[in-house]
């Protein structure tokens, strides 16, 4: 039985005065999908920037593929191999498409690296948009060039929050099927969502969190019986 | 309250004076800095107009004294307005830059401007009468006029602090884009305050030139500037009284340095620490290094932080944190 | 004789020259000061002290050690680079969490420290620093004399601007930084060591502040207070120019030097003045700048 790629122990998190994470504790096997449902506020970003070190302070245990990263500065946890997709995408507008998704250094060449090729042959949209500026690409597209932006680096664990927010059901729909790929050619993926169909048919397991806690955890199999208690929590 | 009442009979009165005009302008950059959030680092051009046009009102137009420090404080607001105004135009460090900018070019006109002495400044400025009846020049006397006005300048600014419009202002400074949807424009507050900073170091200037008899191109130096802000940051950024400390420890640091560096002599054998007295403004940038970097509540900031952790339980929960001006990045 | 406005074409040639060559060292200097900016939100005030000790340098390299100008030009930035990179590791970093202003505040205690140190051992009266024995000539244009060594200084700056400029805009290393400008965080979550970057990028714009001093050398002469005034200046064209554009701050610094030149000829009581009234006007006009982006 292999240890988890991603351990998350007791995990404390502040931004400055505000205590955003009251002790949460999650694993990620290596190869699945788990997704962190919630409502807003309720700590899942904060779960995703804590883990990479970019909270203004944390304490606890992060350990990833075995080595702690608790006390380790932002890139060096990255350096591990993470993929940080954001929430607001973070795509830099003073640069071309291109230069975007050429700017993570490439961590390692390991299975989960993909070559421009392959990732402009997934995202076919991006192959045509590559000279545009950061700031002229729609929100799909931007949605699109940030989750390329990981895959060409080589990173084993992604990490994505919000993926499908504002956005139309047919790029959603484009995005969902490249998630399928990708766990399929063994990307480790942890998933914050707010859209519960989106999700659904993706994840292995699950965790709830509220208040910066994980209040509920089951796994795909477990989802029929507990959609009631989740449509009352995320007040969906 | 009584000390101040008294001190002139144990202590120079002129030293006296000095250290309440310093105060006072320190307050005054305190309202603006302080609670209003906004850096400036061309604070002196509004003490120094003002001490210039007192000093103008007082020898070339014979205005009597109160007249002039009006006239002096009117000059400073009106200055305070028009930089104001440009400066609110751009936020943060922009903000800081155009005070600086529009502050040098106030020096660069009081430096050209016939009637003001150019390098050698204003000279001989008489001191009047009070209400035409008690006689300035003796130096207790001006002492009570400058404790009066320090006091009622201090007393607007706390006023200010403590009133509703202060409270706006502590928001904006905390949150402005909040402040915005609450429905606040507040730009017009910050233009407020900003002008009745100008008016009070106005003030501070006005008195100091009829207290010296004197100005000159120093009182509108980016260097002076820069004295008072470290004034303020040294005392405590935000509080009431921090200004005032403040100011006393820096006129008083520039005052004794040089005797101070004489003991240091002798008492280390180490003969560099003579020129101390020269080296006013190196001490005062280490001073002001150490202070941003270790020191920031100031001298009354920590006294208040020492008193409130000593009184506080300890949390159960102590990261490292680390100060964190401004809202949480969500 | 031919005039312009009933000046002679030559004075008006005179001061444009001059205004040329203060205009490449306003561009040099709110080059080095907006690239400093964008990186680490620090409005770098010691960037005149800088540029102070980068021509004290070469004065002090002359002077004891008989290195020429053309070494100073290379080792004075090299040295001034260095000691900028440890002032940012030891103090300014310290400071990235807090308000801008505090950065501001530090480098300003820097400057009154630096100033005060160079003031006591050289004085306010300056030193002379003579001009390189190559760039001595100067050229007979008819109308006036062109001195060689303010065309190598136009040409130095203007070199050495245009130089940045490509390693910012068409290189990789460049586009780390832009990207780093927007979102230093972002950029370190992608495993790029940004705290290594944020260093060099200070080395270098105060590499650059040295740089120009040494140009300055010659031309300005050493003394003790030519940073502050110089930077006080380049404050206001870094606001007239906006953040965000590399080629519209060149441009902009090299625009205010000629402006203040042709000032000098027409109305020269304004000269000390124009580029802050220019500030105010787009100020009134344009807040973010000539060439700023909207923040």
């Amino acid at each position: 039985m292999s240890e988890p790629l991603l351990i998350v122990e007791n995990l404390h998190a502040h931004y400055g005065e505000s205590h955003v994470l009251h002790g949460a504790n999650l694993t990620v096997e290596p190869g699945e999908l788990v997704t962190l449902l919630g409502r807003n506020g309720s700590g899942r970003t904060s779960t995703l920037r804590a883990i990479l070190g970019m909270t203004s302070s944390r304490a606890g245990s992060v350990r990833i593929d075995g080595v702690e990263t608790i006390n380790m500065a932002t890139y060096r946890i990255a350096r591990l191999g993470i993929g940080y997709c954001p929430e607001e995408r973070g795509v830099f507008s003073s640069l071309s498409a291109e230069e975007n998704l050429m700017l993570p250094p490439v961590l390692s060449k390991g299975t989960t690296q993909m070559s421009v090729d392959e990732i402009y042959a997934l995202f076919p949209n991006l192959a045509e948009r590559r000279q545009t500026l950061g700031s002229r690409l729609s929100g799909g597209e931007q949605q699109m060039l940030a989750i390329a932006r990981v895959l060409r680096s080589g990173a084993r664990l992604l990490l994505l929050d919000e993926i499908s927010e504002g956005l139309a059901p047919r790029i959603v729909e484009e995005i969902s099927k490249a998630i399928h790929l990708l766990k399929a050619r063994g990307y480790t993926i942890l998933l914050v969502e707010q859209n519960f169909e989106f999700a659904a048919p993706l994840a292995d397991r699950f965790y709830v969190m509220e208040h910066g806690r994980i209040v509920e955890h089951f796994a795909q199999n477990q989802l029929g019986p507990k959609t009631d208690m989740l449509h009352q929590l995320l007040g969906v | 309250m009584i000390a101040a009442l008294i001190a002139p009979f144990y202590v120079y009165p002129v030293l006296l004076m000095k250290l309440l005009c310093f105060a006072l302008f320190a307050c005054a950059l305190n309202l603006l800095l302080g609670y209003g959030g906004l850096l400036s680092l061309g604070h002196a051009a509004f003490f120094g107009s003002a001490g210039y046009a007192t000093g103008v009102a007082l020898v070339a137009w014979r205005l009597p004294f109160e007249l002039s420090i009006l006239f002096g404080v009117i000059v400073a607001a009106s200055l305070g307005f028009v930089i104001g105004g440009l400066a609110i135009r751009r936020q943060g460090i922009y903000f800081a830059m155009i005070t600086l900018a529009l502050a040098q070019m106030v020096f660069f006109i009081v430096l050209q401007l016939k009637g003001l002495g150019g390098e050698d400044g204003l000279q001989q400025i008489p001191r009047g009468k009070l209400l035409g009846i008690v006689n300035l020049a003796n130096d207790r006397s001006l002492y009570y006029v400058v404790l009066a006005m320090f006091a009622a300048g201090f007393w607007l600014t706390h006023r200010i602090i403590h009133s509703p419009f202060g409270q706006v202002l502590v928001a904006i400074r905390d949150n402005e884009p909040r402040a915005t949807s609450l429905g606040y424009e507040t730009g017009q507050y910050k233009l407020i305050v900003f002008v009745l900073s100008a008016s009070i170091a106005g003030l501070a200037g006005a008195l100091k030139a009829v207290l010296f008899g004197v100005v000159t191109l120093a009182d509108v130096h980016w260097h002076l500037s820069g004295g008072v802000v470290l004034m303020t940051l040294l005392g405590g950024l935000g509080t009431v009284v921090g200004p005032i400390v403040g100011a006393v420890t820096v006129v008083m640091l520039e005052n004794e340095l040089g005797e101070f560096g004489s003991a240091m002599a002798q008492w280390t054998g180490v003969s560099w620490f003579g020129n101390l007295g020269e080296a006013v403004t190196i001490v005062t940038g280490a001073i002001f290094i150490v202070c941003v970097l270790m020191f920031r509540r100031g001298i009354v900031g920590e006294l208040q932080h020492l008193i409130l952790t000593v009184r506080s339980r300890p949390r159960t929960i102590q990261p490292q944190t680390t100060e964190w001006v401004g809202p949480p990045p969500f | 004789m031919e005039t312009f406005f009933g000046v002679p074409f030559a004075a008006i040639a005179g001061q444009l020259l001059i205004g040329l060559v203060n205009g490449a060292f306003y561009a040099l200097l709110s080059l080095g000061l907006s690239i400093v900016f964008g990186l680490l939100n620090i409005i770098n005030f010691a960037h005149g002290a800088f540029y102070m000790v980068g021509a004290y340098a070469a004065y002090i390299g002359l002077t004891y050690f008989g290195a020429n100008y053309w070494a100073a030009m290379f080792l004075s930035p090299l040295f001034v680079g260095v000691v900028g990179m440890f002032m940012e590791r030891t103090m300014l970093r310290r400071l990235y969490r807090l308000d801008h202003l505090y950065g501001l505040l530090l480098t300003f205690g820097l400057t009154l420290v630096t100033e005060g140190l160079f003031r006591s051992f050289y004085g306010v009266s300056g030193q002379p620093y003579a001009v390189p024995k190559s760039l001595q000539s100067a050229l007979d244009l008819g109308f006036m004399m062109l001195p060689s060594y303010r065309v190598w200084v136009i040409v130095a700056s203007v070199a050495v601007c245009l130089a940045t400029w490509l390693v910012i805009e068409r290189t990789k290393l460049g586009a780390l930084v832009r990207a780093g400008t927007e979102n230093a965080k972002l950029v370190e979550a992608f495993g790029v060591n940004v705290p290594l970057m944020i260093t060099w990028t200070y080395g270098l714009g105060v590499a650059l502040a040295a740089f120009a001093g040494v140009l300055a050398a010659p031309v300005f002469q050493l003394n003790p207070l030519m940073g502050s005034n110089m930077i006080i200046v380049v404050f206001a064209v870094v606001v007239i120019g906006g953040l965000g554009s590399t080629l519209g701050t060149i441009v902009t610094g090299i625009g205010l030097g000629l402006a203040e030149g042709l000032t000098k000829v027409f109305y020269p009581e304004a000269s000390s003045t124009i580029v802050f009234l220019v500030m105010i006007v787009v100020l009134l006009l344009r807040p973010a700048g000539l060439f700023g982006k909207e923040i």
